[in-house]
């Protein structure tokens, strides 16, 4: 194994050295002659967090069987280490070869959440690439940016030189393809290969893209500067998910990570169309695996990992059309071989005695419901399409089953929330805590505990609620306080959290490339692993903000004209602004929408073609 | 592929598999309870037919024999795995070391006929290499310390910092130069199946002789564990 890892000296003084060493079993290891693209896949966190991604697992995969190009692994070291890395002039390295990230041709980042990008710049800067897209020189490596945060990448599209709209199972491998080819007939040059890049599906280049602005500070436009590449760009899919590449091995780490477990994708996209829900309409239009082949490879995963766990990932397993077809067949064998099989994101409506039954996660597991909002009138405004009866038949379900503790996630600060809303909250966990000692099977000898956990709500693009605002801080702050005074029950433990890191994130998710100043001094002040509690500090963003001379509150709190420009509209992600603007229309008359799998609701994203499952053309 | 590795009908009661290997390199930093779960995937892959526990939540009836602290490599791991069939033992090894990644190799498998409490003393080679070239008063002074008695050195335990006398726990200490390494080869007694980590030498080495103070990108050392043996002197087996 030809691979290096920083010296045994520094090891031996930093916190889990696991996290640095590689060498873990289903690792892919090239010869270096045989290779023609060298690509570092950088996860911009920690690596107990990055190795449970699943997109990055995907795509790992589908670029290491191109036999010319060699994916490896980048994760963000942990601050001890970069203090030593710093100290000892040590580079950020890929985890495979031990080579440094910038003698790479293409360095990726997933961008999984907005705050991580203080983390990505600063791996950036370990690396000792160039910041921004138009200081690199013509060795630099390409800098490409993708996952959920590329639908609105506009903050951080000045140190991105090319970003993967949607899925990319095939995009990726295209624009090795791409690179090998310009590298071999001699035409590749950055400006070159990049605007070659922009011509193809997905593929989004920032500095092809002029933007302008009103005098109010909104967008005017967006002009591209060639006149053979889109407009818009619009996201790639994986047309058959059943004929698309899917791992078979998983690399192995040694030490403890999250999500640890055999992780089996079983459909993209939602049908509920929750309204505050980016993820749902971004991953549309639903596209299923079929039960034969999801079986095949949870046995063939089984078989190479030698994990007890496997995992049913989608946005609401429930809603998968052969749901019980699959879980039939899977524990077929599971428990036999004493694998335990797990289906989180369950829905309320759809947790029955049967689930509890045979799930044997859901029966020693903790239970999770997530009603989101406290009245039925709130909760049709957001077409959370969930009533109290289902709720309390659920914890009357997991109460009767042997259940004496119960977790209920909600968000605050949702568009059209009155204060009634936010003692709804109070007044729903009561009513659980009184079905407690309705259920006639409930374990007596235990009390009830339930926790009501809040998040503050963030508009997100491509939602129907991407134009309204989240709520100002000292509200935000008031209604945690109030909920806190509503919340009498000893039983009922309250969990909320600062109210400013979402403050930060809403910012960031509505943000336009103004903002590209703000986060590189919050980079270059030493601002990193912002979404750890420990290391967000708030008044050093402020700060960041100040020096650059930006309002953020002009993308958190403005309520955004339904006539804007918004920055994200050079994306295409299928789903149309008509169809988002009913919804929203629908959510201030507290009106629902059905779910795709009654009818058709015609968001548009049947234009991306596809083996879709509930679509109508 | 199970049917080869099994060797006859099922055992009237589990038997004990003694699986000894290395543990070098990258994997000296993954801690005794990362190693286990690894192992136990790794027999799993394997298709080793391994016991299970009783009970709501069975798990794979592994142990092993001298936890390994982290920093610390070893050449002669000592893992018992209860069995329910007969294995073929020629094949045991090569199927492991099929799953195993490079830095950890099994040597060995066999039927335990001792119990690990039979284990009396541990062998291990410290390499430390400093900035400075090694020089023969250093060495001496070193010996003297590892040594002397009493051998002082701060333990953190549950109960705070303590200050502990390791010397009765040291058995032998041999020291000599090679090339630009000082080798220290010591035998530690155990103690009521309590094994003392080796890094404390090394701790003691640094606060008594001002080891390993320089640049540490420059100083090295490795411990590495290279034998167990029986009161009589014979290799643990």
């Amino acid at each position: 194994m030809n691979h290096k890892t920083p010296p045994a000296g520094i090891l031996r003084n930093v916190e889990k050295p696991g996290r640095y060493t590689g060498g873990e079993y289903n690792s892919i290891i090239k010869n270096k002659e045989d290779v023609r693209v060298r690509f570092a896949f950088c996860f911009p966190d920690t690596y107990e967090i990055g190795m449970s991604n699943l997109g990055v697992r995907i795509l790992y995969h589908c670029l290491n069987s191109v036999p010319t190009v060699w994916c490896e692994r980048v994760y963000a070291p942990w601050t001890d280490m970069m203090a030593e890395m710093e100290k000892y002039s040590i580079p950020l390295t890929a985890h495979e070869s031990g080579d440094p990230v910038r003698d790479f041709d293409i360095v990726a980042f997933t961008l999984q959440y907005e705050l991580c990008y203080t983390t990505a710049l600063r791996m950036l800067m370990l690396a000792g690439i160039p910041l921004l897209s138009r200081d690199r020189g013509p060795d630099a490596p390409i800098i490409l940016g993708g996952g959920p945060c590329a639908y609105n990448a506009e903050p951080i599209a000045d140190f991105f030189d090319v970003f993967s709209i949607g899925e990319g199972e095939e995009a990726l491998p295209e624009l090795c393809r791409l690179y090998e080819d310009m590298k071999a007939n001699g035409t590749y040059s950055r400006e070159a290969f990049l605007h070659e890049a922009a011509k193809i599906e997905g593929f989004y280049v920032p500095s092809l893209y002029e933007v302008s602005y009103h005098d109010d500070g909104t967008i005017k436009e967006y002009t591209p500067i060639c006149d053979d590449i889109p407009r818009r760009i619009r996201k790639r899919i994986v047309k058959d998910l059943d004929r698309a590449p899917y791992p078979e091995k998983f690399v192995m780490p040694y030490i403890e990570t999250v999500h640890d477990r055999i992780l089996l994708e079983v459909y993209r996209g939602c049908i509920r169309g929750c309204r505050f829900c980016q993820a749902g309409m971004v991953y549309r239009p639903i596209r299923e695996k079929s039960p034969e082949n999801l079986c095949r490879m949870a046995r063939c995963i089984y078989d190479n990992t030698g994990y007890d766990e496997i995992s049913l990932i989608s946005l609401s397993i429930s809603d998968y059309s052969k749901i019980r077809e699959l879980t039939e067949e899977l524990l077929s064998w599971t428990d036999d071989e004493k694998v335990n099989l797990s289906l989180p994101s369950l829905r309320i409506d759809s947790f029955t005695e049967e689930l509890m039954e045979r799930i044997s996660s859901v029966r020693t597991g903790g239970l999770t419901f997530a009603p989101e909002a406290g009245t039925q009138r709130l909760r049709d405004a957001i077409n959370k399409n969930v009533t109290e009866e289902d709720l309390l038949h659920a914890v009357n379900v997991a109460f009767n089953g042997g259940k004496s503790s119960v977790k209920l996630y909600f968000m605050q600060g949702l568009p059209t929330e009155q204060m009634e809303d936010i003692a709804g909250i109070a007044d729903l966990a009561r009513k659980v805590v009184h079905a407690y000692f309705r259920a006639e099977n409930r374990n007596k000898s235990r009390g009830v505990s339930v926790t009501v956990s809040v998040s503050c709500f963030i508009p997100k693009p491509f939602t129907p609620f991407q134009w309204d605002a989240q709520d100002p801080l000292p509200l935000l702050e008031e209604k945690q306080q109030y909920l806190r005074e509503c919340i009498t029950d000893k039983r009922i433990r309250y969990n909320y959290h600062d109210a400013k890191v979402s403050f930060i994130e809403a910012v960031l998710a509505r943000g336009d490339r103004r903002l590209a100043p703000v986060i590189r001094h919050a980079a270059e002040s030493g601002l990193v692993f912002d979404a750890w509690t420990e290391h967000f500090h708030y008044d050093r963003w402020m700060e960041s903000f100040r020096a650059s001379d930006v309002d953020p509150s002009f993308y958190a709190n403005r309520v955004f004209g339904e006539e804007e420009i918004l920055p994200w509209d050079i994306i295409d992600c299928g789903v149309t602004k008509e169809f988002l603007l009913r919804e929203r229309k629908k959510a201030y008359e507290n009106k629902t929408t059905c779910s795709c799998a009654e009818h058709c609701n015609g968001c548009g994203a049947q234009i991306l073609g596809g083996v879709t499952r509930w679509c109508k053309s | 592929m199970v049917q080869e590795l099994i060797s006859g009908p099922a055992f009237p009661r589990p038997a004990t598999l003694r699986v000894r290997f290395r543990k070098t390199g990258n994997l000296q930093y993954i801690s005794h309870l990362d190693l286990v779960r690894t192992m136990t995937r790794i027999l799993l892959r394997a298709k080793i037919p391994v016991a299970y526990s009783e009970g709501f939540n069975p798990i794979p009836r592994l142990s092993f024999a001298a936890p390994l602290s982290v920093g610390v490599e070893s050449e002669v791991e000592v893992m018992d795995v209860r069995i329910t069939h007969p294995v073929d033992l020629s094949l045991v090894v090569d199927r492991l070391n099929k799953h195993l990644p490079l830095e950890m190799t099994v040597y060995d498998a066999y039927y335990a006929e001792t119990k690990p409490n039979a284990i009396a003393y541990v062998s291990y080679l410290i390499k430390i290499k400093e900035a400075a070239l090694p020089k023969e008063e250093r060495r001496k002074a070193m010996e003297e310390t590892l040594l002397g008695k009493p051998l002082t050195v701060v333990k953190n335990t549950k109960a705070g910092r303590r200050e502990t006398d390791i010397s009765p726990m040291v058995r032998s200490v041999e020291t000599a130069i090679e090339g630009e390494e000082y080798f220290f080869r010591i035998t530690l007694f155990t103690e009521n199946a309590s094994f003392l980590n080796p890094d404390y030498l090394v701790r003691a080495l640094h606060e008594k002789n001002n080891a390993l103070s320089g640049e540490r990108d420059r100083e090295h050392y490795t411990v590495l564990r290279t034998g167990f043996f029986l009161a009589d002197g014979t290799p643990f087996r």
